[in-house]
């Protein structure tokens, strides 16, 4: 058996246990189930801008935010849902690309902070602005949409369109990373200066990393909307833009699989230590930051570790 | 200075100081098509401001710059290389984590279509054959899916400069290629560049401090001191030169 089928083998298994193990679940499991495909297109969406094409963004919850106010607004006021997902799709490419250009003149720990205070602005746009946003009261009623007149309102239909997404997303992200543009993405982060020279231009496709990034953000977050059913400013805060990194930086930075891994981690592992219960935050907290200075590549960095030692044991 | 007739590329006055310090005191160069120019000089005398105010790295406090005739003062980097000027650098740049094909793939795609019509490309947008095609020249066939970075750093020299050529560049800009580069392997380069000169009438423009092979392969060579052209003519009205000898000398 060769790579390539192992590979193809291995996919199929995922896909086949993500389809099955909500079916032995409760509601409240599969509802995690559904924020992990969720958040893990918004981390997906950053580990573009972050891991493959070198730029730091902490503004990540911010398009999650504002993909769900339009998802929330636009459905509440009768809009289709199937036109508010590309609607907040294409609002936060474009959003994302205007916080693309300071990039271009600021980088790490500036740019950090730049995206960080966009993160703050964006969260009292939607606190504040209450005409619009219906500030702390946020918005509820938020439908669940049908397809084809099946109704998507049950936990696990709902589950399944979150995992359809997710499927389509990564598909799209693949075909990305594999067309020139993604050779483009990795020689700019390797070496700028020698890819401007080459004809790269810097600016077209930093802007491109932070507009494709943000909309993955802006997707995830109009279908979160109609999963919680009801949305205020709270959980598109900066910690939230926070643990949309952590998943990125703990499932490995710049791999395909990392961000699926660091959803799940950041969604299930503090439902799996609340047997500790007040400690479980510390618990978390002590796990990544002992993975960080053991395997910085993060979670996929470890198993690759893992697999060449017992290759060399072999 | 020297008139050159016919210049496929031209500066102008090119003055850039960095803090009150002028590294360059209003230099002009011109390169002849189908010219290979060696650019000498010694430490600190602006050859590689030089080289970045004219491709865009930098940008010169004054002067202006042509090539084929209109005028390019001012554009980006990536902008000169799309229209064709090619450069390398005095520390070797290319790109670790790529492969070698990838590398050379890397050098020349955006010259192919659009960005957004490379998004729905073929992966290697038609390149293949002039890959396989600069793998040979440069003796590097058997590591062509070898990462860049694993390679030795003779290797990575040659790889360095077989993508600034992947494009088939107009003028190509070299900041010592001689550098660091074992003798049978500088053999190789010189002869490489002056069949690439000879059959594709491919123009030089090379910062060098080896002067045997500097001397050896190019038409004209202009010493830069001190932040202006001293003097320019054949390597061996150079060689003979009284006052490039003492500028070496620091006298």
């Amino acid at each position: 058996m060769n790579a390539r089928t192992t590979r193809a083998l291995a996919l199929a298994a995922v896909i086949a246990t993500a389809i099955i193990v909500p079916l032995g679940l409760k509601n409240y499991g599969i509802y995690l189930l559904s924020l992990w495909a969720l958040y893990a297109i918004a981390a997906q969406g950053l580990n573009l801008t972050l891991g493959y094409a070198g730029q730091i963004s902490l503004a990540q919850a911010a398009f999650f935010g504002v993909g769900a106010y339009i998802s929330a607004l636009a459905t509440t006021s009768g809009v289709s849902f199937w036109l508010a997902v590309p609607l907040a799709g294409l609002a936060c490419f474009s959003l994302g690309a205007l916080i693309g250009f300071p990039a271009l003149r600021v980088q790490h720990h500036y740019l950090a902070f730049v995206t960080l205070a966009f993160n703050v602005l964006v969260f009292l746009v939607l606190r504040n602005e209450q005409w619009l946003t219906g500030g702390t009261y946020g918005i509820s009623g938020i439908p669940r949409p049908s397809l084809f007149g099946f109704s998507l309102g049950a936990p696990l239909a709902f589950y399944y369109l979150c995992l359809g997404l997710l499927c389509v997303m990564t598909v799209a992200f693949w075909h990305i990373l594999r067309s020139p543009w993604g050779r483009a993405f990795a020689a700019l982060r390797d070496n700028p200066e020698r890819a401007a020279s080459l004809g790269v231009s810097l600016m077209s496709y930093t802007l491109l990393a932070f507009a494709i990034g943000s909309a993955e953000a802006g997707i995830a977050g109009a279908v979160f909307a109609p999963l919680v059913e009801f949305i205020d400013p709270t959980p598109f805060t900066v910690s939230m833009s926070l643990a949309f990194l952590l998943m990125v930086v703990v499932g490995g930075q710049g791999t395909l699989t990392g961000p699926f891994i660091g959803a799940a981690l950041v969604t299930l592992l503090p439902e799996w230590l609340r047997w500790s219960e007040g400690y479980y935050l510390m618990l978390y907290a002590l796990a990544v930051m002992v993975l960080m200075v053991v395997c910085p590549s993060g979670l996929t960095g470890l198993a690759r570790m893992a697999r060449r030692r017992w290759e060399r044991a072999q | 200075m020297m008139v050159v007739a016919d210049p496929i590329f031209e500066a102008r006055d090119i003055a850039r100081s960095y803090g009150g310090v002028a590294a360059l005191k209003g230099v002009s160069f011109a390169v002849a098509k189908g010219e290979i120019v060696g650019l000498i000089g010694p430490n600190g005398s602006g050859k590689t401001t030089l080289f970045n105010c004219l491709l865009g790295q930098l940008r010169a406090d004054a002067g202006t710059v042509s090539f084929r005739g209109s005028d390019i003062t001012g554009w980006r980097a990536n902008r000169l290389a799309r229209a064709g000027l090619g450069r390398t650098f005095q520390l070797l740049q290319v790109f670790g984590g790529l492969t070698v094909r990838n590398n050379l793939i890397a050098a020349a795609q955006e010259h192919r279509g659009s960005l957004a019509s490379r998004l729905f490309a073929p992966r290697n947008l038609g390149l293949d054959d002039k890959v396989e095609q600069m793998l040979e020249r440069f003796r590097l066939t058997a590591l062509g899916n070898a990462p860049a970075a694993s390679l030795s750093y003779g290797q990575q020299k040659l790889l360095d400069l077989a993508m600034a050529l992947m494009a088939d560049p107009d003028i190509v800009f070299l900041d010592e290629p001689a550098g660091g580069v074992t003798p049978s392997m500088l053999d190789d380069i010189g002869e490489i560049l002056l069949e690439l000169n000879r059959d594709t009438g491919t123009t030089f423009a090379i910062i060098e401090h080896n002067m045997d092979f500097i001397m050896g392969l190019s038409h004209r060579v202009v010493v830069l001191a001190e932040g202006a052209v001293l003097t320019s003519g054949t390597p061996d009205e150079v060689r003979r030169d009284e006052r490039v000898i003492e500028a070496y000398l620091g006298r």
